[in-house]
């Protein structure tokens, strides 16, 4: 009987091993994705290089795979960055350093998005015309849902043109006195008594202005009547020449983020005799490249 | 929060309101990098410009306005529909607050060689009135330099017709009269009167020998 207790027992060890579950655990590593080759399109073409002008828009065209699957993928978390050829990249943003994160992602310029191809988009006021002329960069980095990321640069890849040009700060100007007076000063439509033009371009510019008669019918008071200075002193002043002088050389856009910019007070002598009335000419702001 | 915080509170809200009110006249001109452009005889050319409404500090608003592209032959100093065929496929446009314009400028030369230089000019036309006063109008320029190159074709307007300046600044082909000037008819003069000179002068001889 013993011995048939002890056999029924072991059976039973027996039974009860073959019966058990064997746990098998895998685990996968998660790995960055890869960022492949970059174009640059626009209109609906795609290429290795783009010439540009500033301010206009764009669409970087990238292939990204990720060993763990394109759902992996973290399509909001994709950095694009570009900048002027001497910065380095992951230098502070500037004129001439873009970077923007999250960047827009879809289908557009010639760039359509499918599988592991991405299209990131830059508009047009995500940079500015005071981004310099001259070779820049394109730097993309993707990030997984892990938050593993890879990066590649594009060297050289974007040309981008020169701009020429600057803002004034008013677009009228009146002058008020009597015949035979000296010194009225302006009053723009900014209610200033002088007018601030500020530099937008991104290479060196020459400024003049130019000053036409003032008119009313038949009468006229000569251009030269009205006095301009670079500060606020009338005996500073010189009169404006109908054929135009300069008054700002080779200047410089300034050092971002404060742009340059020059002021220029005027002023309207009124000869004796002017018979009153309401005369109006034009100021000539006029702009060049600096040769 | 206090009365005093309020009250600073909306001063520097004002201040940002003024800030962004802030309006301007606003140009800026690109003209695709353009220089050294290789030009062929009795060929389209392109150069591509784009103008701007825009100021790149976010605190200037641009006033919109109507804007105009326009180009001269500055070197040498003649007349541009002489010795090229341009035109704009825009050359009147408006722009709003942060617009830009693209503009195609086709050059084509009727002269056979040379170098020569463009000045592309984009204008806003002056916004506003005043009483006695003055509307501003901007203005920015860019140039163009250029080589035609001979491709062996016969030319229209070659460049050995000999120009002369008038006295309004205007040149006319040799022998032509100037508008309104002197120089040509100065020239005309020059002609004339050696035609007449070498008349006389065979007169005198003929005459001469006659007697």
């Amino acid at each position: 009987m013993k011995n048939f207790i002890l056999c029924v027992f072991a059976i039973m060890l027996m039974t009860t091993g073959a019966f058990a579950a064997v746990d098998v655990t895998a685990t996968v590593g998660n790995d960055a994705p890869v960022v492949g080759a970059i174009e640059i399109c626009t209109g609906s073409t795609c290429a290795a290089t783009l010439t540009a002008d500033p301010a206009t828009q764009f669409t970087v065209k990238v292939t990204v795979t990720d060993p763990n699957g394109a759902s992996d993928i973290n399509t909001t978390a994709f950095l694009l960055d570009f900048y002027n050829a001497a910065d380095a990249q992951g230098a502070g943003a500037d004129w001439d350093y873009v970077t923007l994160p999250a960047v827009t992602t879809g289908t557009r310029d010639g760039c359509t998005q499918t599988g592991d191809v991405y299209c990131l988009q830059v508009e047009t006021s995500d940079w500015t015309t005071k981004f310099l002329s001259g070779g820049a960069d394109i730097y993309v980095l993707a990030a997984d849902n892990a938050a593993a990321t890879d990066s590649n640069e594009l060297l050289a890849a974007l040309t981008v043109n020169a701009t020429v040009g600057y803002s004034l700060d008013a677009a009228t100007g009146s002058y008020s006195g009597q015949a035979d007076t000296t010194e009225n000063a302006i009053n723009t439509d900014q209610t200033k008594a002088f007018i601030t033009s500020t530099h937008s371009g991104n290479v060196a510019i020459d400024l003049s202005v130019a000053g036409s008669d003032l008119v009313d019918g038949g009468e006229t008071i000569t251009a030269v009547n009205q006095i301009i200075s670079s500060d606020s002193t009338y005996g500073n002043g010189t009169g404006l020449l109908i054929g135009g002088a300069a008054i700002e050389s080779s200047w410089a856009r300034g050092t971002d983020p404060t742009s340059a910019t020059a002021t220029q007070y005027f002023w309207l002598d009124i000869p004796v005799g002017t018979i009153a009335g309401s005369y109006t000419g034009t100021l000539t702001y006029s702009s060049s490249a600096t040769a | 929060m206090d009365s005093k915080g309020k009250i600073i509170l909306i001063a520097l809200c004002l201040m940002i309101v003024m800030q962004g009110a802030f309006a301007a006249s606003c140009i800026v001109m690109s003209t695709g990098g353009v220089s050294d452009m290789d030009l062929e005889y009795n060929t389209n050319n392109y150069v591509s410009l784009r103008v701007y409404n825009s100021n790149p500090d976010d605190s200037v608003i641009c006033d919109s306005g109507e804007y105009h592209v326009s180009i001269e032959l500055i070197e040498p100093h003649n007349d541009l529909d002489t010795f090229f065929d341009t035109s704009f496929d825009v050359i009147n446009f408006n722009l709003e607050n942060g617009q830009n314009q693209q503009v195609l400028l086709t050059i084509n030369p009727d002269v056979d060689s040379g170098d020569y230089k463009f000045r592309v000019t984009a204008t806003k036309s002056p916004t506003g009135t005043v009483g006695t006063g003055s509307v501003m109008v901007v203005t920015t320029s860019a140039d163009i330099t250029a080589t035609v190159t001979n491709n062996g074709s016969n030319t229209d307007k070659p460049l050995w017709v000999d120009r002369v300046e008038c006295a309004d600044g205007s040149t006319v082909n040799s022998g032509e009269t100037c508008a309104a000037g002197v120089a040509g008819i100065i020239n005309d003069l020059t002609i004339f009167t050696a035609l007449l000179i070498l008349i006389v002068v065979v007169g005198l001889i003929i005459w001469y020998k006659r007697k």
